[in-house]
């Protein structure tokens, strides 16, 4: 609560000193009116608002319409209480300990109890659920008996009276707390799952701003104003959201004022709008905390070499490929991006060199190239644009790399799996501002599973393990910067991956549209927009 | 008459059903890994194989074709992969919107071809005559997603004159049923006309004109009836191709219509739901032309039908 | 069901200026329009190579730094691109010539199939009739009822690079796997097959009524035996018929290529397609409307070009066309 109305003062503050504001992103200077109803459209099917399943960046800032928790972030990275009142963690930094705040109710009307927040965990811990988060909380002491079935509840998740709520850790994990920010760690009204069963997604209740008035299955979704959300955000009366359009429709429907938002424009539509002087303020761009990158199988041939792995990342003009991104981003040349709170000054550089690839190929013993497949996704603009200029630098030091573009489920499929795909195209977004997020969940050999594997390059580096292993158990910022720094930079010598760009999350809003601020985590809040008369 | 509707019935009724059957061998038979694609790219091995056992993944295809055909019995198209929604719902909700369209289609392109047709008939050989034709002609030869896409950007976001995409009113449905009109309605132009000319130069007219009849009386009262029949006829066969174009249209305008659950569906690999829009397509085709075929029969009980 | 002799509304154009000199097929004005085109097209494409290779035509797949401005925006006509560049900074204009080289190959190829298969099975059910005739037709029927489009949909997307094993798990055979990959081969197969049905019932109509004429009894009754019938007697008269279905179908195959194209799930990136650029090019279509319209032009070109031969053809064969 308290940020937002030093923010609000801040920004009235500001407000009067600043002379003519422009419109569109400018909050400080206006004074926010509640009433209207945003337009939002999705391009594909929203899968589910159930927070326990919503896992894509589109879906979440809609499910935080509906759903809250216990913690949030500022305007930043930092974490800041939501609907706790207060928290704090043990000295060993196992034990969590929540006071909630006595004023939050689920849409409808019932107080949200502690109890809520472990029906909720253990419900995303709960194998039936299904639910994408489950290994974000197996850090929870007693969570794998539960899982197991071989605990009715988790141990570790007590609730000694109606606004407390004590969460104890197997092991001291510094990350865990960005875990609570997530929406998966949102309270659910027990009563009402227990009711619907799996027909919970189309009655849900949260104590978010809103509640789901009406959801037409690929045609529409309808959300409407929780009456006992006690604010202050949440500003417009209602959000109604239509499915199935694609970019392009949607920019023409946003110029024509049938839309309000165009989320995730492409670049095509960014530089159109950057063009246009009428236009420019219509965009908001934010650095998003992502990393997009060719992964290379360390266990397939050629890539099990070294020098093929750097000669690749030498023969990659990053500079291009982010012209082909349309310039909105930076060159990636480490694996963690730079928005996340941390640094690597030393870590070492790949730049571009083609020659410096040929040597290195032919010292490999590939004075001719190679030919090999490349995995991207079809369904993503962006990465059938990278990967067809990567495809395009490959050629340049002979490299023959055929494209294999595929569907969302086929490509997860065959990436995953051990000894499938030679190389592909992929990106991370981070789920938390962390740089364990990027370097842990993604090339530790030590989570190396046959299959549904995260680590697709199947790199296995005990070295690298040994400092990330550390650094999950350290609480000490400046020793788990250390120890980060060290993985990284092993990482970039053994060169798993090759990276390309960092994107930036591009938005189009209509003027009419204001508190439009991009987020470094949530990329947007719908509950902080509000609109003209 | 009722022996023929039970007959037509019962044939159809065994088309659907092998249509059926090829269809889900057509679609089922290329194995893939279902299961994930159902769970959810991040779900545990125990949640796959929990879905692996309620969908009968594991079962040889001819005792997955078994369950499906008694579900079909049921009236149960199953339930989507993607979002567990069930088939027949998800269906029943967006017919509504391509009946609308094709039935605002099928008004304006009759609206414009019939008559363009007969009065082509009437001033054969002239200029207007001809650029007619070629128009016609033309606009055989349009992609649907190519018009859709240029009727979409001049007259809805460069004029304004229509909303852009969506489905929020009435209005909505105008320009993407123009789009439809125009691709399937050159068709039925050369159609009618050629109706139409045969029609007029038939004996029986002539004899109606000697009889002292107006020119605008035989053009209503039998060419213009006579011409029709074969365009029914037509129409029922065009169904299949009509959609097409609906397909295409859908997609373009955003409509949320059974083209676009189509395309959907077959890029989420949402196997029930590609059977049940094909099914649903198959059923109306048959559907169709079963009606046509009857109200043929009935206009002239001379046409014998072969089988 | 009515059957029809031609499913193509027949066109009388004025006589004027209609009948021209050179063979009977190419008298028709609409023929000769119509093959000019194609053959213009057909040039194009097959010469295309050799002009890259003058440099005359630049280069369709090779992604350009040149072709794209400051802001790695597709540039407008001028300057070297007579219809500017795409959204990977490749030409246009050589991207759309090399286009009618997928396009009037897959077309052409899937109609050949289509026609192999349309005659296999009308040729049949009309020739020997009977329980025969009765079970093709009713097979016809039953494929006719799905919309082409869908099928071809359905199939192409489901070409995603899953691997097939035609046998039972427990043989092994592996020699027998293969991968279902989006190309050439398989899109043409694909519209082939969805695109048969169509022409089953003309053709089964034609030869039920040749089976019937004076020449055919006459073969008959002196012994020829059924094949001698259907090659030397049959088949040259049903070949006007199939000459103009295979034009119309022609027009269907380029604009399901199309289609599938558009959608994604036609011949993969970097080939250049007409209905790939489309859709590529949409995003752009503000600042670089040439990218979507060129395509599209060509595509209302070719196809226009093979329904205007069948128009013409048909008015040849059969100028009395009746209903």
């Amino acid at each position: 609560m308290k940020p937002w109305l030093t923010f609000f003062a801040a920004g009235l503050l500001l407000g009067t000193v600043l002379t003519p504001t422009s419109r569109g992103g400018e909050t400080a200077s206006m004074i926010p009116r509640r009433g209207g109803v945003l337009h939002l459209a999705s391009p594909s099917d929203i899968r589910s608002l159930d927070p326990a399943i919503a896992f894509d960046s589109f879906s979440i800032p809609l499910v935080r319409l509906l759903f809250r928790g216990l913690l949030g972030y500022d305007d930043a990275t930092g974490l800041v209480v939501d609907q706790a009142k207060d928290w704090n963690i043990s000295a060993d930094g196992r034990t969590y300990t929540f006071h909630l705040r006595p004023d939050i109710r689920f849409a409808h009307g019932r107080v949200v109890e502690a109890a809520d927040y472990v029906f909720a965990f253990e419900r995303i811990l709960s194998p039936q659920t299904g639910s994408p988060g489950q290994t974000y909380f197996l850090d929870i002491l007693g969570a794998q008996e539960f899982v197991d079935g071989k605990a009715p509840h988790v141990t570790g998740l007590r609730a000694p009276d109606k606004s407390t709520l004590v969460i104890e850790l197997k092991e001291p994990t510094f990350t865990f707390r960005y875990v609570l920010a997530m929406v998966f760690a949102s309270p659910v009204p027990r009563e009402v799952v227990q009711q619907y069963g799996t027909d919970f997604q189309y009655h849900l209740i949260g104590s978010g701003p809103y509640q789901l008035a009406e959801w037409r299955r690929g045609i529409s979704c309808r959300l409407q104003r929780n009456p006992y959300y006690p604010g202050p955000d949440g500003f417009v009366d209602g959000v109604e959201i239509m499915i199935g359009c694609d970019d392009t429709v949607m920019t023409m429907m946003l110029e024509r004022g049938e839309l309000d938002q165009v989320p995730m424009a492409s670049p095509a539509q960014a530089t159109q709008f950057k063009r246009d002087p009428r236009l420019r303020s219509w965009l908001t761009r934010v650095d998003s905390p992502e990393t997009d990158y060719l992964f290379m199988n360390t266990e397939m041939k050629p890539f099990d070499d070294v020098r093929v792995r750097r000669a690749v990342n030498y023969a990659i003009d990053r500079g291009r490929l982010l012209k082909l991104a349309g310039g909105f981003g930076t060159e990636a040349y480490g694996v963690v991006p730079p928005s996340i709170p941390w640094s690597n000054p030393g870590r070492p550089r790949y730049e571009f060199d083609p020659e410096k690839a040929r040597t290195l190929l032919r010292e490999a013993g590939y004075p001719d190239g190679f030919k090999t497949e490349m995995w991207c996704l079809a369904d993503a603009p962006i990465y059938m644009r990278l990967a067809e200029g990567v495809q395009q630098d490959l050629r340049q030091v002979g490299i023959q790399a055929e494209l294999r573009p595929a569907n969302f489920t086929a490509f997860d499929a065959k990436v995953t799996t051990r000894h499938q795909a030679p190389c592909g195209i992929w990106g991370w977004f981070q789920d938390y501002p962390d740089p364990s997020d990027f370097l842990d969940v993604l090339l530790n050999g030590e989570r190396i599973t046959d299959t549904e594997c995260n680590n697709e390059s199947f790199y296995n580096s005990p070295e690298v393990d040994r400092f990330l292993d550390a650094a999950a158990r350290s609480l000490d910022p400046d020793d788990r910067t250390r120890m980060f720094r060290q993985a990284e930079n092993l990482v970039m010598q053994d060169a798993p991956w090759a990276l390309l760009i960092h994107e930036q999350t591009l938005a189009l809003y209509h003027p009419r549209v204001h508190g439009t601020d991009p987020h470094p985590v949530w990329l947007w809040r719908y509950e902080r927009m509000w609109l003209d008369p | 008459m009722l022996n023929r509707l039970l007959t037509r019935l019962f044939w159809s009724a065994v088309t659907l059903l092998a249509t059926a059957v090829l269809t889900f061998f057509l679609v089922n038979a290329v194995p893939g890994d279902v299961a994930r694609s159902i769970a959810g790219a991040k779900a545990s091995p125990e949640v796959l194989q929990q879905v692996r056992e309620k969908y009968h993944l594991n079962d040889p295809v001819l005792v997955r074709l078994g369950h499906y055909l008694v579900q079909l019995a049921r009236g149960d198209l199953g339930h989507s992969y993607v979002t567990d929604q069930s088939v027949s719902e998800a269906i029943l909700t967006r017919f509504p919107t391509t009946a609308a369209l094709c039935v605002t289609g099928l008004i304006l392109w009759m609206l414009a071809a019939v008559p363009l047709g007969v009065l082509t008939a009437k001033l054969r050989g002239s200029w207007f005559d001809r650029t007619i034709l070629v128009f016609a002609t033309l606009s055989l030869s349009l992609p649907a997603f190519w018009l859709a896409r240029m009727l979409q950007y001049w007259l809805a976001f460069r004029l304004g004159w229509f909303p852009v995409a969506g489905f929020r009113s009435f209005g909505h449905l105008l320009l993407p049923a123009a789009t439809l009109a125009i691709i399937s309605g050159g068709y039925y132009v050369l159609l009618i006309q050629a109706n139409m000319m045969e029609v007029l130069n038939a004996p029986y007219i002539a004899a109606a004109r000697a009889k002292g009849l107006s020119e605008t009386a035989i053009l209503f009262r039998h060419a213009f009836r006579n011409a029709f029949i074969p365009v029914i006829t037509i129409l029922g066969t065009d169904v299949a191709a009509l959609l097409g174009g609906v397909i295409f249209t859908e997609n373009v305008f955003a409509l949320p219509g059974i083209g676009t659950l189509a395309v959907q569906s077959v890029f989420n690999l949402d196997v029930p739901m590609i059977m049940g829009t094909v099914l649903f397509s198959a059923t109306l085709v048959v559907s169709v032309n079963l009606v046509v075929d009857l109200l043929y029969q009935w206009i002239d009980p001379r046409i014998k039908a072969d089988y | 069901m009515a059957d029809t002799v031609i499913d193509h509304p027949g066109v009388d154009f004025a006589p004027a200026g209609r009948q021209g000199t050179g063979p009977a097929v190419f008298r028709h004005r609409l023929v000769r329009v119509g093959a000019a085109i194609v053959i213009f097209l057909a040039l194009l494409a097959l010469v295309a190579p050799e002009l890259t290779r003058l440099h005359i035509l630049k280069e369709p797949i090779q992604q350009d730094q040149k072709g794209l401005d400051a802001d790695g925006m597709p540039l407008p006509a001028g300057g070297g691109y007579l219809l500017g560049t795409d959204n990977l900074g490749r030409d246009v204009l050589s991207r759309v010539i090399y286009g009618a080289r997928v396009s009037l190959t897959i077309g052409t190829a899937a109609m050949l199939l289509a026609v192999f298969l349309g005659l296999a099975v009308g040729l049949t059910a009309g020739f020997y009739g009977g329980k025969l005739d009765l079970g093709l037709m009713r097979f016809t029927e039953i494929n006719l009822s799905i919309p082409a489009i869908l099928l071809a949909i359905a199939f192409a997307g489901l070409m995603d690079g899953r691997q097939i094993h035609p046998y039972p798990a427990a043989w092994h055979w592996h020699f027998l796997d293969f991968q279902l990959q989006r190309g050439m081969v398989s899109l043409f197969l694909i519209i082939g097959f969805v695109c048969w049905p169509g022409m089953v019932r003309v053709i089964r109509a034609q030869v039920l009524a040749l089976k019937e004429r004076d020449f055919v009894q006459a073969a008959r009754a002196l012994g020829a035996s059924d094949a001698r019938i259907i090659w030397r007697h049959i088949l040259p008269n049903i070949l006007p018929t199939v000459i103009v279905l295979a034009a119309v179908n022609t027009a269907n195959t380029i604009l399901l290529e199309a289609g599938l194209s558009y959608l994604g799930i036609g011949v993969p990136p970097p080939a250049p397609t007409w209905g790939g650029m489309i859709a590529d090019g949409q995003p752009y279509f503000v600042s670089a409307p040439l990218i979507v319209i060129a395509p599209g032009v060509a595509i209302v070109l070719a196809v226009l070009a093979f329904n205007l031969i069948g128009r013409g053809l048909q008015e040849t064969f059969d100028p009395h066309q009746t209903r």
